[in-house]
């Protein structure tokens, strides 16, 4: 045995787990005054260690002990037993609000008429569309008579201003050149009676070719007949 | 031991004034030798005593009752005992009072026993905190060397290792006190 294994076998002894009557270790330790010293003085540290004094708590700190301890707990007690009304509490409203809201529900037979009312509410939808519908083609039936009204009245003014013109005699017809002076003014008021008439259309024209293009374009709905 | 140590415990969980009385005696003595030992104050021990035992009984329902209960309780003791220490590290001011307080602890019987005693308890102030708790712990509080490694969150080797130095260092300084004489006793 070396020194290093003497050590060990000294912590052993200190451990309570090495036998002190070691016959090897007694061989070492006699040839060895340093190790026979470290075994004298694990010798004092292990009757020393006996002989250390043990802390002893005053009676005041006990109590103060328990009664931190008790009034922690009683503390906890009560955050827990409010936490638990709070719960109870939140669950008894929740419930009761269930209830009411159930008290308040319709009874199947209402429901079903809230569940048709959607449908209802498009079939309603369906009439007010066409009698819109019915409106716009009323509006374009009146359009369509005031243009014809016009034409008829432009077409009036076309034959008084053609029923000005008198043709002269056949026989003695004048040279083409004569008669294009005379006639020149004539013939010129004319065509601006025939722009402005067309001009006076346009519009019109335009107006009832798109009432009738919308017509045309519009779906069409069964209108259900009123009882 | 176990046995009647979870009878206690179920006791005091069901807020049995007189069981949380019986368990506070039970293991103050130890809880406030650890602090002292460690904390090396004993106004300051006292205090973290008193936080280890509400902390004990905070989380009480958590003790594992296939195990024993002390080696539990000491556990609870050397955290507090560290975080307390860390915080008063951070107070360089509060650090000198440790001297006067750990010399004014000296004071007592003038035999042979008491002055080995208080060697043994200088050699211990002198230690590294790591030493000094894990000596503690096996040599004052008796816990096994694993109960030591999980108290101190250290592996069995580690703790081993530091005990030993411990040892060395303590008889190093007996010696060079001149507490050593050729005559050996108490290991035998």
């Amino acid at each position: 045995m070396d020194c290093r294994e003497y050590q060990d076998w000294l912590q052993l002894l200190l451990d309570d787990s090495a036998s002190a009557a070691s016959a090897e270790a007694a061989a070492h330790a006699a040839d060895c005054p340093a190790c026979r010293e470290l075994r004298a003085s694990a010798g004092h540290l292990a009757s020393g260690l006996k002989a250390l004094p043990r802390p002893h708590a005053s009676p005041l700190l006990t109590q103060s002990i328990v009664a931190a301890v008790l009034e922690e707990r009683r503390s906890r007690m009560r955050r827990v037993r409010q936490r638990m009304a709070i719960t109870v509490g939140l669950a008894a409203t929740i419930l009761l609000l269930m209830l009411v809201g159930w008290l308040n529900q319709s009874p199947p037979v209402e429901r079903d008429k809230i569940a048709e009312r959607p449908e209802q509410s498009q079939k309603i939808s369906v009439p007010k569309f066409a009698e819109r519908a019915g409106e716009a083609r009323g509006a374009v039936a009146q359009l369509t008579e005031r243009v014809a009204d016009q034409t008829k009245e432009q077409a009036k003014l076309l034959m008084t201003v053609a029923s000005s013109f008198e043709l002269p005699p056949m026989g003695g017809l004048p040279a083409l050149k004569e008669l294009e002076e005379p006639l020149d003014p004539a013939a010129q008021s004319l065509r601006q009676a025939t722009q402005t008439v067309a001009g006076g259309f346009e519009p019109i024209t335009n107006s009832a070719r798109r009432g009738f293009d919308f017509l045309r374009e519009m779906p069409v709905f069964d209108i259900p007949s009123k009882n | 031991m176990s046995a009647e140590d979870a009878k206690l415990v179920r006791r005091c969980l069901r807020g049995d004034a007189a069981s949380v009385q019986n368990l506070v005696e039970r293991f103050q003595s130890d809880v406030l030798g650890l602090c002292i030992r460690l904390l090396r104050h004993r106004q300051d021990a006292e205090d973290v005593t008193q936080e280890v035992f509400l902390r004990i009984f905070r989380s009480l329902k958590r003790w594992d009752q296939a195990r024993p209960l002390k080696p539990w309780i000491m556990t609870i003791a050397v955290n507090r005992c560290r975080t307390w220490m860390m915080q008063r590290a951070r107070r360089p001011e509060l650090v000198e009072y440790l001297q006067e307080t750990a010399a004014s602890a000296d004071v007592g019987p003038t035999d042979d026993a008491a002055e080995l005693a208080r060697e043994i308890q200088a050699a211990l102030a002198d230690l590294r905190d790591d030493y000094r708790l894990v000596f503690t712990l096996y040599h004052e509080q008796g816990l096994a060397y694993e109960d030591i490694a999980e108290a101190v969150d250290k592996p069995v080797g580690t703790v081993k290792t530091w005990l030993h130095r411990a040892r060395l260092e303590v008889l190093g300084r007996l010696r060079r006190r001149g507490m050593v004489s050729e005559v050996e006793h108490g290991l035998s």
